[in-house]
């Protein structure tokens, strides 16, 4: 039986009308792209390691892919969240088929790292902003810091996972965090001060090795009330590694059991048919779960480290569910048995290909094809568990790699356009004009005592505007939007005036052209027309990843808006480029 | 999972003529259709225990609180001396308030139940009523649907939609002289552009856009970005205009200022449909006693929130809350007995208020039994019929959908409407 048959035959609750106990809570061209080829849509083997497509019969509905330039666009946005640098654009320009290569670039560039640990928030929801206490021996820094620094860590872990190439089941089987000082002061695990900034930390004492489910924070952000038995927890760990939610069925509650009596409840889930057909498995699983605490409030804690992980709490299944730790009908131990049953388990191979697939598509885990997902699948496995694999072959797969259909039917399906993340126009801007969007939120007139500090303005939730861009919160947005509105549209606006004064007003105060962020042809009195356009040749390289003639409709647009400026020539390239930088391209790619 | 498949949503939207807007806000105000009216969402979270106010029950088999049943227009209501805002709502506004009862959610989680009934189906990727409304209704503002309160769900639906932040953080954005100030020692000189300048910038970017419209941007999915994205300009300068209108950057946080800037921004034009979050946590595993003050915190900011309304002048010679309905809604209901905690439960059920012009005012549609099973109903009456059909989340907002001027089917295909909320 194939990897992806086994994975489809498995399944808790075979009635998804099945009903269930009522229970406590728990809580997303260079060369013009006319010039390239048509992909026959009907087309599988279309040449994907060289981004390019066939030609298909004129009675086949077309396709056309992006050019060997916008792909490597795509691809480089998609992986490092910025665009090519000029060789690169060069490069592919003058051989399309070293596409690969640069992929392979970006996969092994720390910048891919960010990337990595967006696509697993958007599975485990954790970064979020929530303030920890100040308190020894971190009663320096700030709360939102320090916060943000613990809710980091299991994504941290992914990053280093996939990053280093290490094989993906380590998500489950790792017997080490991924911690900065900070996080592993919270936590009180070793860290060496003279090492690196990020470093493989031991679990805390007693935790049994399961990667990413022996991460406090992730039962810190996915809590357990008193009456919820851990089921939540087991719940979020089957739907974000195996694709396999138990909240997508109805349930109906069996009136005549007494909610009253804990004993009637416990028994009623056992023996109850109406509620025993979820609970069987759903409370096998969230056994495994019962070391850690049900709830921690960081802000009531009067000393680090905090606690999370009491080893006395492990059996409390007896007494509460008295379902000892199984999965999906197979006996367990402990977390770390949890966590090699996970590994083992086709779903989790499955489950890991669509989350990739549908980050990288922005179309949701439940749209991805499965036949694509389970070839995916199959590269993941084939390669020992190298989820650097399944992201090589996803971007350079046609189907990433498509531009536009002339084809009513079709267009509807040509997702052409990817719409760019906060954190991604965060790392584009950072890398194109040396502007890193931010604020401090502890001077006058606000509170001084320190609690925000130095705020990311893209990346942040509770003050920065991640979600009026279109990010998600980790609490209240889950899903990333794949399109723009009025406040993306705000947001970009002022990015791109900020970016655009700073920029301006560094470059020109640069004199070395060649340390430059954009303005490398020009100087301040500067405005002869073929100075000008040369500069705007370069600029729509370096922000579009366009290498367009003088004569391009879009130069010339851009040449119409600086020389109603030309009077002040500094300041039409401030308008320019504020231009420039909101333009539709900087925000989709 | 949502209910269909995203590719088939976008042909119904098409097929609806709702697949966005096409080339900037261009239509007037006045295009909506005769009838239509906005809507206020409020979302009291955690799941309330409707035994404490809108679902009467003796006890039974129900644990209930210290009160009586008190008829006030009509509709039976939980009523103590200890909670006189509750009773002072319905007194009020009984005559123009629908109690719905029995909403099938069939389900306890708090996320789910919580899509069920804000969007009427269930799993992830859907709109809302509010997004819905906003995008069908109120297409031609600045922001279709306009989400104060932290949980609001667009799907796809996300470029009519808009999310003030947790902090009220869009004043930022508004207003150069209300941005965040610059990091210490950047001494770069803010680029604030004149009003000249501003136009070309505007004029550069529509052209990229007519030029991105002739190839890549002709069709389909990326025309509808594309689209979305040209309308996103418009409708942000339709926001600047409205800056004063958001009040101060800050938490933001209170039922009663939440209130004031959704009648402002109704009132102005800025918005269609705007969600609101009452403010309070319902979720009283321990301790159910709570739910009383907690209540009482939630009619009386919906008395201030009804009363804004009606003191605000509406577009068509009344006030606004003429054209505007009010819907409440918790996730879910409680369980009928205490647990040992002396809290309780989640329910499969859910209830709702809604609250406003063309609504069956003193009416109770659906129910519950003594079980608290929900009763199947009759969609066209709102009666309790034994040979009806199960009130389904699906049905429930396509009423109000309905009630609002808005055609369900693109949304709700072949799902029976629940017509017996309408007066």
């Amino acid at each position: 039986m194939s990897a992806l048959a086994i994975a489809l035959s498995s399944g808790a609750c075979k009635d998804d009308t099945t009903t269930a106990m009522a229970g406590g809570s728990e809580d997303q061209a260079a060369e013009g792209s006319s010039s390239s080829a048509p992909i026959d849509a009907t087309s599988d083997d279309a040449d994907a390691s060289s981004g390019g497509g066939s030609t298909g019969a004129d009675d086949l509905p077309q396709i056309v892919p992006l050019s060997p330039t916008e792909q490597l666009v795509r691809v480089s946005m998609a992986l490092r969240g910025t665009r090519p640098t000029l060789d690169e654009l060069a490069a592919v320009a003058a051989d399309p088929e070293t596409l690969a290569d640069h992929v392979d670039a970006y996969l092994a560039s720390p910048e891919l790292g960010e990337t990595i640990r967006e696509m697993h928030d958007d599975a485990w929801l954790v970064g979020s902003e929530n303030p920890y206490p100040l308190l020894d021996p971190l009663a320096d820094r700030f709360g939102t810091e320090i916060g943000r620094a613990v809710s980091q860590s299991p994504l941290r872990l992914a990053e280093y996972i996939v990053t280093n190439d290490r094989p993906y089941t380590e998500i489950v089987t790792a017997d080490y965090m991924v911690m900065d000082e900070i996080g592993a002061a919270v936590w009180g695990v070793a860290f060496d001060p003279g090492g690196d900034a990020l470093q493989q930390t031991a679990l805390i004492e007693g935790v049994p090795a399961a990667g990413v489910l022996s991460d406090p924070e992730l039962f810190v952000r996915h809590r357990s009330d008193a009456a919820n038995y851990n089921r939540g927890r087991a719940n979020m760990v089957s739907s974000s590694l195996l694709c396999m939610n138990f909240l997508d069925r109805d349930i109906e509650i069996d009136g005549t059991v007494d909610l009253a009596d804990p004993d009637a409840v416990s028994e009623a889930v056992r023996t109850n048919p109406s509620c025993a057909s979820c609970h069987q498995t759903l409370d096998g699983l969230a056994s495994f779960m019962w070391g850690w605490r049900g709830l921690l409030n960081p802000g009531l804690s009067t000393e680090y480290p905090l606690l999370m992980w009491g080893p006395n709490l492990v059996d409390d299944w007896e007494q509460k569910t008295g379902r000892p730790p199984n999965y999906f009908g197979t006996d367990g131990d402990d977390l770390a048995s949890l966590g090699q049953l996970i590994a083992d388990d086709p779903r989790f191979s499955l489950c890991t290909a669509q989350r990739f697939y549908a980050f990288f598509h922005q179309v949701p885990v439940e749209e991805v094809p499965l036949e694509r997902a389970a070839e995916l699948q199959t590269i993941l496995i084939d390669s020992g568990f190298s989820a650097k694999a399944v992201i090589r072959a996803i971007v350079l797969d046609e189907d990433f790699l498509r531009s536009y259909t002339d084809d009513a039917a079709l267009a509807e399906e040509v997702r052409g356009l990817k719409k760019a993340r906060p954190s991604q126009l965060a790392r584009t801007f950072a890398a194109s004009t040396g502007f890193v969007w931010q604020t401090n939120l502890d001077m006058p007139p606000l509170p001084t005592q320190k609690y925000m500090g130095d705020v990311d303005l893209l990346r942040g939730t509770q003050y920065g505007f991640a979600v009026l861009g279109g990010g998600i919160d980790g609490r209240y947005v889950e899903t990333a939007a794949d399109t723009v509105n009025a406040t993306t549209s705000l947001m970009v606006r002022q990015l791109a005036q900020d970016a655009a004064a700073h920029v301006v007003a560094a470059d020109f105060a640069e004199p070395d052209h060649g340390a430059r962020w954009l303005l490398d042809g020009v100087e301040p009195d500067d405005s002869d027309e073929a100075t000008i356009v040369a500069q705007l040749v370069v600029l729509h390289a370096k922000l579009y990843g366009e290498l367009v003639e003088t004569d391009d409709p879009s130069v010339r647009d851009a040449w119409t808006l600086w020389s109603a400026g030309a009077d002040d020539p500094t300041r039409a390239w401030v308008v320019t480029l504020a231009a420039m930088l909101q333009d539709h391209r900087i925000l989709f790619y | 999972m949502n209910v269909f498949a995203r590719r088939s949503f976008m042909k119904a939207l098409s097929a609806a003529g709702l697949g966005g807007i096409v080339g900037g806000l261009h239509r007037s105000r006045a295009s909506a259709a005769t009838g239509t009216r906005k809507l206020v969402l409020v979302f009291a979270s955690g799941g309330w225990d409707t035994t404490w106010s809108i679902e009467p029950k003796d006890g039974t088999q129900f644990d209930i609180p210290v009160g009586t049943r008190t008829v006030i227009g009509g509709l039976p209501i939980w009523t103590d001396a200890s909670r006189p805002v509750t009773q002072a709502f319905f007194t009020a506004n009984a005559a123009r308030t629908c109690i719905v009862n029995g909403i099938e959610v069939r389900s306890i989680s708090h996320p789910e139940c919580t899509r069920r009934m804000m969007c009427g189906l269930p799993g992830s990727g859907n709109p809302d009523i509010g997004a819905i409304a906003g995008h069908t209704l109120g297409a031609d503002l600045p922001i279709g649907y306009l989400m104060l309160g932290n949980v609001g769900y667009t799907g796809p639906l996300a470029a009519s939609a808009g999310r003030v932040g947790a902090t009220n953080q869009i004043v930022a954005l508004l207003d150069e002289e209300l941005g965040y100030p610059p990091m210490p020692g950047d001494t770069t000189a803010p680029f604030v552009p004149s009003a000249d300048e501003e136009e070309r910038v505007r004029a550069f970017l529509a052209g990229r856009v007519a030029r991105e419209r002739e190839e890549r941007g002709a069709l389909g999915f990326n025309a509808a970005r594309i689209d979305d994205y040209a309308s996103s300009l418009d409708r942000a300068q339709l926001l600047r205009d409205h800056a004063d209108d958001f009040g101060t950057r800050g938490l933001v946080r209170t039922f009663e200022q939440q209130s004031e800037i959704a009648v402002e921004m109704l009132a102005a034009g800025v918005a269609w449909s705007v969600n609101i979050d009452a403010g309070i946590s319902l979720d009283t595993h321990e301790v159910n006693d709570d739910q009383g003050p907690l209540q009482e915190t939630l009619f009386g900011g919906l008395t201030t929130l009804v009363d804004l309304l009606a003191a605000a002048q509406g577009t068509a010679g009344g006030s606004l809350l003429d054209e505007t309905l009010v819907l409440v809604v918790s996730e879910m209901t409680r369980t009928p007995k205490l647990n040992a905690a002396l809290g309780k439960d989640h329910w499969t059920n859910a209830s709702a208020l809604v609250i406003g012009p063309g609504v069956a005012g003193g009416r109770v549609v659906g129910g519950t039994d003594e079980l608290g099973q929900a009763l199947t109903i009759d969609l066209d009456s709102g009666e309790t019929n034994e040979g009806g059909v199960s009130l389904q989340p699906n049905s429930f907002a396509a009423g109000v959908l309905d009630l609002l001027g808005g055609d369900p089917e693109p949304f709700y295909p072949g799902v029976e409407v629940l017509r017996g909320i309408r007066a």
